[in-house]
């Protein structure tokens, strides 16, 4: 940035460049760069650092781990803490049970909300705006002015020890995605839904042939972020789920803490690496989607 | 007459609306009632009684529970919101500046600048049980690799999740890591200042600095508003990671106890669980609950009316 306004600052004073003037700018352009990585690198070190130690960790064996001080590197490289981990009690029924909530939540939250934002956006219907009104409330009220009934809720009608807590809501919609979608439903055209209703196609059919094909990022977006918030959630099981037998990965992930001790660091980094495995994958995989939804809408996970 | 049958006509295509429009709301109603009308009037209601979750109906208590979070009938109440006060002025601004920071260092446009980025990323995809057990591993009192290094160096070896002095900004250390989309959205918000501004401000003689303070930041208060707002929010309710480090086994770093070591992670959440799931204070509970919302909305309404007061929009 320096170098630039500096070159344009020679240029506005209208001096004639010389091949040794040229050369210096561009050493000094070049240490500049130098400088400006080495930052990075500085800055980066403490982000690499754990996420670095969590991968070998997982590698170490036992007395590898507990050495003092600590090796960089594991000496020998070792797969049994992927064994143990993976051979702890429950692990395929938390696979299991990770996958068809994570499913079903993606597949139910696409299909509800992009349902449910087709009228908000697209129809004049009498109390539209007083129900819009209520979808921004449910989105604004955090989850504790809800969250102690529904589970007396659950408890009654007998869902508890199911896992139909985690996963039947989904088909109710998610106020955020309803939100977002019925902005991305608004942009598409009138004229298009207008010609389509002149030759005879209900509100069902341009739902479907027309809005759905048009807003397909937006249905990209919440497919993946259902994805990564369910995966990653840790209270909604943790206050749902009471039978061992539903626990999902993240919940495993802590039984596991709760039932050993520092010995067994080893399978507890391999047990931690594999629950990481997936969303990393999605985040090279879906790259583009991932980061366009965090700018375009300040989505976390 | 050709009014009227317009009239009847529009009015005959309205309700036809209303009928279409409920067909495709079907789903949300039987939620808006199930998950959220219900449960919100229940949860008033508990929150006005004793409830402990066994005998129904509950007994009336009135504002019995509000009172009881002040008159000293709770001593964890104080306790609780001193720990989240504490996390809401600390972790919001420390997450708004290294966010910032890391992202200015990102937008000097060097090359391979993607490899950075997904670099700064990277850890904010690691579910948070995952980084959470991992930090535990980390500032592991005696086997931890922090305390190592610092120990190398002669430098205290704090008891970090163990010590009351500590566990805090041990949780802050594994907030600030998992950063990673904050800094992606303050760096779509640089990327959206327009360089012929910075080009006319160093013109003029301005030092980087000056732009920094007179063109960046301006221009960037949106950004920074609304993660001040997400923040502030996300931290009033801050539960899991806290959870996880205090109800760990001593063994592991952890507490060993909800909110400990000695309540010094007492988040105001995790008072609501204990109270409403392990000590069966469901009535307590919902009134502790309720003050959270009000403080939350609260928040909200007044950072969105006091923006206009600084935010740039452009």
């Amino acid at each position: 940035m320096v170098s630039r306004n500096d070159a344009a600052t020679t240029l506005a004073e209208g001096r004639v460049q010389t091949a040794a003037t040229i050369r210096r700018a561009a050493r000094r352009k070049w240490l500049l760069s130098l400088a400006k990585h080495a930052v990075l690198i500085a800055a980066a070190l403490p982000f690499v650092i754990p996420f670095y130690w969590l991968l070998i960790s997982a590698f170490k064996t036992r007395p590898d781990l507990l050495t003092l001080p600590p090796t960089p590197w594991p000496n020998p490289w070792t797969l049994t803490n992927f064994r143990v981990a993976v051979e702890v009690n429950g692990f395929g029924d938390y696979v299991r049970n990770t996958a068809y909530i994570t499913i079903f939540n993606v597949l139910a939250t696409v299909v509800s909300s992009a349902i449910i934002a087709y009228p908000f956006a697209r129809i004049q219907f009498k109390g539209r705006d007083a129900l819009f009104i209520l979808v921004l409330v449910t989105l604004i009220l955090p989850p504790w002015s809800t969250l102690i009934p529904t589970y007396f809720l659950y408890k009654w009608i007998g869902w508890l020890g199911t896992l139909r807590p985690l996963t039947w809501p989904a088909l109710t919609g998610n106020s955020f995605f309803i939100f977002l979608l019925r902005q991305f439903m608004m942009t598409v055209p009138f004229e298009l839904s207008d010609a389509a209703r002149i030759d005879g196609c209900s509100d069902y059919g341009i739902f479907w042939r027309i809005i759905v094909p048009l807003i397909k990022p937006a249905l990209a977006t919440t497919a993946l972020f259902t994805f990564l918030w369910t995966y990653n959630d840790f209270f909604n099981p943790l206050i749902f789920l009471n039978d061992p037998s539903t626990f999902t990965l993240s919940l495993g992930v802590y039984q596991f803490v709760l039932n050993h001790g520092v010995t067994d660091t080893g399978p507890l980094m391999a047990y931690s690496l594999i629950l990481t495995l997936p969303p990393v994958v999605l985040f090279f995989l879906t790259q583009r989607t991932m980061i366009r939804g965090v700018t375009m809408s300040g989505l976390k996970f | 007459m050709a009014v009227a049958v317009q009239g009847r006509r529009s009015s005959v295509q309205s309700r036809r609306n209303l009928r279409v429009a409920l067909v495709f709301l079907s789903p949300w109603i039987v939620g808006m009632v199930g998950l959220w009308l219900i449960p919100t009037v229940l949860s008033l209601y508990f929150a006005f009684t004793d409830y402990t979750g066994a005998v129904w109906p509950p007994h009336w208590v009135g504002l019995n529970n509000f009172v009881q979070m002040v008159d000293g009938t709770d001593p964890d109440f104080l306790t609780a919101v001193g720990v989240t006060a504490w996390w809401m002025l600390i972790s919001v601004p420390f997450g708004l500046i290294v966010g910032l920071a890391i992202a200015l260092l990102l937008n000097w446009g060097v090359r391979g600048i993607g490899i950075y980025r997904t670099l700064f990323f990277m850890p904010s995809l690691v579910p948070f049980v995952g980084s959470t057990v991992l930090f535990l591993w980390l500032f592991n009192p005696e086997t931890g690799l922090v305390n190592q290094v610092l120990g190398a160096l002669h430098l205290p070896q704090p008891g970090w999740f163990t010590d009351p002095n500590w566990a805090k900004p041990g949780l802050l250390f594994q907030s600030l890591w998992s950063i990673g989309a904050t800094i992606i959205i303050f760096l779509a918000g640089l990327q959206d200042v327009p360089v012929e501004l910075h080009e006319a401000a160093s013109l003029d003689g301005a030092g980087t600095l000056s732009r920094f303070w007179h063109v960046t930041l301006p221009l960037l208060t949106p950004t920074i508003f609304f993660n001040l707002v997400l923040g502030m929010i996300n931290a009033v309710q801050y539960f899991a990671q806290a959870f996880i480090v205090s109800t760990s086994p001593n063994s592991f770093g952890g507490a060993g106890e909800v909110g400990g070591p000695a309540g010094s992670t007492l988040f105001f959440a995790l008072h609501i669980y204990d109270q409403a799931f392990q000590q069966g204070n469901v009535g307590y509970s919902s009134a502790l609950a309720w003050l959270l919302v009000v403080v939350v909305s609260a928040l909200t309404l007044v950072v969105v009316r006091t923006s206009g007061r600084w935010v740039h929009y452009g």
